[in-house]
């Protein structure tokens, strides 16, 4: 099956792309919460509260991806994040670092 | 991509379902295809011409799962299911996926190699992409997702043979939950010199053994002792699994199975353990060359390992019996299949009988009494 095939690359594109139709469509609980749980657990670990064999296994791979070690400029916005104030701003933040991993993945584009 | 390709595939997906069967014996199965013509409904009425090309990857992803999930559950008639096999790989992927044969649904496809086994899933992770997407873009439930196992065409019915889908079903399990990834990712990893896909082997066979005993590893060769860049060898990959049956074995192997141990625990909060129980004698078709109901479900898998021992042990009464291979492995195959039969049709009764029970509980509620 194509998606089942899928490289992570692939499955990032969905991420980004998901996030990016709930940016203009904002009407689905279920994909807020997908979204706010993603920005949570990436605050969570950027700041040493749980750690990576903690992450969600629904969401390991793109957590890793965005606070992997190296990636300091993305842990430092995660850690500054208010995990009980995330909003627009923040998912629209999270659309950019997306868009960020997609220069360092090419079949993201 | 443009969406005119999209409309190629489209129509190759409706003369699928104009070919395909439509009606199944099976409440899951006629479920899981309708949904499937609900999907493709309505991603043709949708607005798909002014997605975006995000959109239109994920209309694409939604046609091709239409397509393959037909296609997969077209059968000419139920006798090429291996129900079986199925019923006891449900069991397995209930004690990993919570609600796991609700959301999945077991298909076996065949291909025409001797030895070929895989194993193609979504990930749960994608799932649940994949869900929200498509609620999202067409305002339907995505239900159930097949789990699709090809093995041998000719051994279809071959339960000796069918050991090592319990080793593909470990594979699926370790990636969903990245359990191998997160431990190559530890600190120290390297020090074992063992690479992460090895160790991916070693998990996935004594996922299986957890099930069927050392019958997960019967069909090897012991003798080889070359590993290649994606396989241990056969000898360490037997030596690891008795390590992990007995409890006890070489220091390399036990240290294997600890750390495989540990950080199955760490990521799924289940343990990695013999799950299988001992089948009495009283339910070992073995003993009196005669299918045996068995009474509980966790001994169901016990039958491939039993079957194993069987048919290496060349004092068993079985192989004294039908000195024949040929003959002898098909009255194994048969015990097996007609043990799993009988257990499964007693089960089925059971369930049966609660039900009538219930009905007559809330019958008596109301003043009516059956006798």
């Amino acid at each position: 099956m194509y998606f089942a095939d899928a490289s992570f690359s692939n499955n990032l594109s969905v991420y980004k792309g998901l996030l990016d139709y709930y940016l203009e469509h904002p009407n689905s609980d279920e994909t807020r919460i997908l979204f706010e749980n993603i920005i949570k657990t990436a605050h969570y670990i950027s700041t040493g509260k749980i750690t990576e064999t903690q992450i969600d296994h629904t969401i390991y791979h793109l957590i890793t991806s965005m606070v992997d070690y190296g990636k300091t400029y993305n842990r430092k916005y995660f850690q500054d994040i208010d995990p009980n104030n995330i909003g627009k701003k923040q998912f629209q933040s999270l659309s950019n670092i997306l868009t960020s991993l997609a220069a360092i993945n090419p079949e993201f584009a | 991509m443009l969406y005119t390709k999209l409309e190629l595939q489209i129509a190759q997906v409706e003369r699928l379902i104009a070919n395909s069967r439509s009606k199944f014996p099976n409440e899951k199965k006629e479920h899981i295809y309708n949904n499937m013509l609900l999907l493709f409904d309505r991603i043709k009425i949708s607005n798909y011409a002014k997605f975006k090309p995000p959109q239109l990857t994920i209309v694409q992803s939604a046609l091709q799962i239409i397509f393959y999930t037909i296609e997969y559950l077209d059968y000419k008639n139920e006798s090429e299911i291996p129900k079986r096999l199925i019923f006891c790989l449900n069991k397995v992927l209930n004690d990993w996926i919570d609600d796991g044969d609700n959301n999945y649904f077991i298909v076996v496809s065949y291909n025409k190699t001797q030895s070929d086994f895989f194993l193609k899933a979504f990930e749960q992770s994608q799932l649940i992409l994949l869900k929200q997407y498509i609620k999202l873009l067409f305002n339907i439930e995505y239900t159930q997702s097949l789990i699709q196992i090809s093995k041998p065409k000719y051994l279809f019915n071959d339960h000796l043979s069918s050991v090592p889908v319990y080793h593909e079903l470990g594979h699926f399990i370790d990636k969903n939950y990245q359990i191998v990834y997160n431990f190559s990712r530890e600190d120290g990893f390297a020090n074992h010199n063992i690479s992460e896909i090895h160790f991916s082997e070693f998990f996935a066979d004594l996922f299986a053994a957890q099930y069927i005993g050392k019958s997960a590893v019967a069909p090897l060769d012991e003798t080889k002792t070359v590993a290649t860049k994606n396989h241990p060898s056969n000898s360490k990959r037997v030596e690891v699994v008795n390590t992990f049956i007995e409890g006890t074995g070489p220091i390399d192997c036990m240290r294997i199975v600890t750390e495989l141990k540990r950080i199955t625990f760490l990521r799924t909060n289940k343990e990695l353990k013999i799950r299988y129980e001992l089948l009495s004698d009283d339910e070992n078709p073995f003993i009196s060359l005669t299918p045996k109901v068995i009474n509980n479900y966790q001994k169901l898998h016990s039958l491939f390992n039993v079957g194993w021992q069987n048919w290496l042990d060349t004092e068993s009464l079985i192989r004294k019996r039908y000195p024949l291979s040929s003959e002898c492995s098909t009255i194994i195959n048969r015990l097996i299949h007609q043990s799993i039969r009988l257990t499964m049709q007693q089960g089925e009764l059971r369930r049966l009988k609660r039900i009538g029970n219930r009905i007559e509980n809330i019958a008596s509620r109301f003043g009516y009494n059956a006798n």
